[in-house]
């Protein structure tokens, strides 16, 4: 039993506390005995938080006996990415220039969490200011296959999920930081539409493309920790006015009336061929589901790496300038040179980068008119060696910069496997602030398979459970 | 047109920001640019007879 606790569904075992067969406590400690134990192996977490999430857990367990669960988060043990900020928690960011950075107040997300009465369990491994090398912690490997990396940049947290070290997480996503190593550790993974969620206390990649959003087990998990983690805040000016919707609400078994899209030139092109079968079978199932599927054309698809990274880079560099200068040396070679290759590119350059987002973000906006969502693979690969992400790995933004272009949401889902074992994922895109749509047709698919419930082999502990 | 980066020139604007760039950075940062250039290039509105674009970022204005 103590070895599944941690593979649970958040909302299922959010059902079991609430009928008081387990209690936060035990939940807890399940986790913490399973990180201590494996996180040598996977290297997952940068800090445990082990007795302060034990004497949360105790609180919770309290208010829970006293008054029943305020709310299906209640009790519920949370991770954040190590780029986000928690009070009194040290948020490395994973740089030596931050080894000793401990934030006097929380991140927005983190405490919007925390006032549902989420535990803080750790801060989990992501590359140098989710752009560089991991040589300070060391990698995050895959659950699936230690020897494969979990992705970047917000691997820590997929593989705690995939690995079933953690119940839920937060992630950050710049260029697909969530979706991408969701997609490579087969969990579910949310970027929001750009407002939705308030990036106050985000170490700061690119202010116009980063988003911070949830990664869990299933779309109704990730669903619920969106609602929580959604909203206008005064401290972050571009975080959005409008109202918060019960994401939750309205999934339903089938997509009966729904229109979905999908690009094959591109989105389709120079795929893993056990990829392209998993996204077509997909597809398929959507449509037995009850959706119309429509083919879309989306030209400048292909264009859009050298812009995104033209203005990532840009604005990365306007964020660590003055850091660069003082403590240049400090930084890994890869993100010292990938944030200071910023302050070279010219503003005509900047400019062209721009105008072509905007080219992108019209063209989008005129694809999608004629439907609810839109469908891509989410990698064209399966997940790497730990040794190509040191080498050079292969381009993971692929599919996904395209939706930090135009701020839509997206969110990636397990689909399949390959020959190998490894996950697949599927992307759903929806229209601004048209979340609910996304997790509709995620929920109706998941309802429909069954990949969201393999687990990856040789976790077991001592005693075979 | 001439696209190759002046070393020199880096390490110029590398020393007038001030930055603490050694010759490997400069030599990554140089390939960084020339393909990223090649590729802007390639890819302008007006290379690819298209229009010049509306403005438009935040999903907020678009709908």
């Amino acid at each position: 039993m103590r070895r599944t606790l941690g593979f649970q569904s958040l909302t299922s075992l959010a059902g079991l506390i609430a009928s008081r067969q387990i209690s936060p406590i035990e939940i807890v400690n399940a986790l913490i005995s399973d990180i201590e134990r494996l996180n040598a192996r996977l290297g997952t977490y940068i800090t445990i938080c082990s007795e302060s999430a034990l004497k949360e857990a105790l609180k919770a367990e309290k208010d829970i006996l006293e008054n029943g669960p305020s709310n299906p988060l209640h009790g519920i043990p949370i991770v954040h990415k190590d780029n986000i900020w928690t009070k009194g928690v040290r948020t490395t960011a994973h740089s030596k220039t931050l080894t000793n950075f401990v934030p006097n107040e929380d991140a927005t997300v983190v405490a919007k969490l925390a006032s549902k009465g989420m535990i803080l369990l750790g801060k989990t491994n992501t590359t140098e200011f989710a752009c560089g090398d991991m040589d300070v912690y060391g990698p995050s490997r895959n659950p699936w296959n230690p020897e494969r990396f979990s992705g970047a940049s917000s691997g820590g947290s997929a593989a705690a999920l995939a690995a079933g070290l953690a119940i839920a997480a937060t992630g950050s996503d710049t260029g697909g930081s969530i979706r991408a190593p969701a997609s490579m550790c087969g969990i579910v993974g949310v970027k929001p539409t750009y407002g939705r969620v308030s990036r106050h206390g985000l170490i700061p990649l690119s202010w116009s493309m980063d988003n911070i959003g949830p990664m869990a087990r299933t779309i109704k998990d990730a669903a619920l920790l969106l609602e929580a983690m959604s909203g206008f805040d005064t401290l972050d000016p571009n975080s959005s006015k409008r109202p918060v919707p019960s994401f939750a609400e309205e999934l339903k078994p089938d997509l009966a009336g729904m229109r979905i899209g999908f690009a094959k030139p591109y989105f389709f092109e120079n795929l893993q061929p056990e990829i392209e079968q998993a996204t077509l079978a997909a597809l398929r199932q959507l449509e037995e589901l009850g959706a119309e599927l429509h083919e879309i054309i989306l030209p400048s698809a292909a264009n859009l790496a050298a812009p995104t990274n033209v203005l990532v880079m840009s604005e990365a560099f306007g964020r660590h300038a003055q850091n660069l200068k003082t403590y240049g040396s400090e930084y890994g070679p890869k993100a010292r040179r990938r944030i200071a290759a910023g302050a070279f590119y010219t503003a005509a350059e900047v400019e062209q980068a721009a105008q072509i987002r905007a080219t992108w973000n019209t063209e989008l906006f005129k694809g999608l008119s004629t439907v609810d969502a839109f469908i891509t693979p989410t990698l064209p690969h399966t997940a790497f060696t730990v040794d190509t992400q040191v080498q050079g790995p292969p381009d993971t933004s692929w599919a996904t910069r395209h939706f930090n272009l135009s701020g839509y949401p997206a969110l990636t889902m397990p689909c399949g496997f390959d020959s190998e074992g490894l996950p697949i994922g599927l992307q759903i895109i929806a229209k601004p602030f048209q979340e609910k749509t996304m997790f509709r047709v995620g929920h109706a698919y998941e309802l429909a398979t069954e990949w969201h419930q393999a687990k990856p082999p040789g976790l077991e502990d001592s005693n075979g459970k | 047109m001439e696209n190759k980066l002046s070393f020199e020139w880096l390490r110029s604007e590398t020393k007038r920001l001030g930055l603490a760039l050694d010759d490997q950075d400069l030599l990554a940062i140089a390939d960084t640019l020339e393909k990223t250039r090649k590729a802007l290039a390639e890819n302008h509105f007006s290379e690819l007879g298209t229009e010049e674009p509306p403005y438009r970022f935040t999903p907020d204005t678009e709908t």
